[in-house]
């Protein structure tokens, strides 16, 4: 409770009608699968849309979306939702990615002068998409937030990578080359982050999958399966957060902007602009949406529109129809 | 091709050593094994998985 006091600032209490929607960890396994994301470990060989149509195959739902493409012989964090939260991989597209890569220069060079390059390529770097690539080839700026040797053993550099949505790894290895007038390329690369998920025990193979789903299928048991899809809360547990009333809920579900009046808590660092959360009181994610105030000027506001919705999540009709 | 990272079983780091150099532990392979979607031997997969749990329960109860 103390946590959550720091962290929120509290405009009004309210309470939960248990009779309308479910929360995000108790939901019937059939939703939880319509309300899923799956914290893959994308293999080695196919595409990201490959291991995407794999997945729907797998779980015989309707539809998959990645949030963020790897290329074929990338492994890693790939989240990957299924049908409704198909849509709230977009939010993911987004966010910050973390990579380990080997890179490979092309003649011996003193290692100080490695490290010195790789300092240099911090913060805010210049980058072309590559030749074959999803987006419009023109330069554009992306921000590299920290990188970290781990080892030189003598050609190859292997370091761990913390960046901006958008960057490819590939392009800085060559750039990092070039600017060591040696060339160099990117020899193997994993992702270890995209956005809130990481390696960690959520993290689930095409295997593990499978598997659960057969258990479930087969034998009846749906505890592996719930080990292996994640609420699609848990894809937006690195936005800024808000709270609102049950009353505002189906409003917004039908496309309403968020005012003053249903929210009842809010995270205390949302600046303007920035993307937020909209969450119910029993933690089921909403919509996204943008703040159009400081944390402060929302916390005191008495009226007007607090927040414009960008994206909605949730299905009109869970919550009841409290407006006009 | 053979790939040069690895990494460490215990503590997850990633080394181009044989031996984990922050902790000393066994390092591995940092991709997951290779899928296909027919899966052809997921039967058998499953069944030793199960076996495995079996003798891990065993284990525990002796």
């Amino acid at each position: 409770m103390e946590q959550v006091k720091e962290n929120f600032l509290i405009k009004a209490e309210s309470e939960t009608n248990p009779e309308f929607g479910c929360y995000p960890d108790s939901r019937p396994i059939e939703e939880h699968l319509r309300k899923g994301i799956i914290n893959l470990d994308k293999p080695s060989g196919p595409t990201s849309h490959e291991v995407d149509s794999w997945v729907r195959r797998i779980l015989n739902c309707e539809k998959t979306g990645h949030g963020g493409t790897l290329d074929p012989r990338v492994t890693g964090v790939l989240p990957i939702g299924i049908d409704h939260a198909t849509r709230v991989t977009q939010l993911l597209l987004v966010a910050g990615k973390e990579y380990v890569c080997l890179m490979r220069l092309h003649q011996e060079v003193d290692e100080e002068k490695v490290r010195n390059i790789l300092q240099e390529f911090q913060g805010k770097i210049f980058q072309t998409p590559p030749l074959k690539s999803a987006v419009k080839r023109e330069l554009r700026v992306r921000n590299i937030y920290n990188v970290n040797i781990l080892e030189i053993d003598g050609k190859d550099v292997l370091f761990r990578i913390e960046c901006e949505a958008g960057t490819y790894i590939r392009k800085y290895c060559h750039d990092i080359g070039e600017a060591l007038g040696i060339g160099a390329h990117m020899a193997e690369l994993r992702r270890t982050k995209a956005g809130p998920f990481k390696e960690d025990e959520t993290l689930t193979t095409l295997h593990d999958l499978t598997d659960a789903y057969h258990e479930w299928k087969e034998e009846g048991d749906e505890s592996l399966l719930r080990k292996c899809v994640l609420p699609m809360e848990r894809a937006v547990e690195h936005l800024l957060k808000i709270t609102i009333r049950d009353s505002a809920v189906d409003a917004l579900c039908h496309g309403a902007d968020l005012a003053s009046g249903g929210i009842l808590r809010l995270d205390k660092n949302i600046k303007k602009g920035e993307t937020v959360a909209i969450l119910t009181l029993k933690g089921e994610l909403v919509a996204s949406g943008e703040a159009l105030e400081n944390a402060d000027e929302i916390h005191k506001s008495s009226k007007g529109i607090m927040v414009t919705t960008k994206k909605v999540f949730m299905e009109p009709g869970t919550y009841p129809k409290m407006w006009k | 091709m053979k790939l040069k990272t690895r990494k460490c079983k215990s503590c997850g780091e990633y080394t181009l050593q044989d031996v984990c150099p922050h902790c000393g532990g066994d390092v591995g392979v940092i991709y997951p094994a290779k899928y296909s979607p027919e899966d052809k031997y997921g039967k058998y997969r499953r069944m030793l998985k199960k076996q495995m749990l079996k003798k891990q329960d065993a284990g525990v109860d002796a």
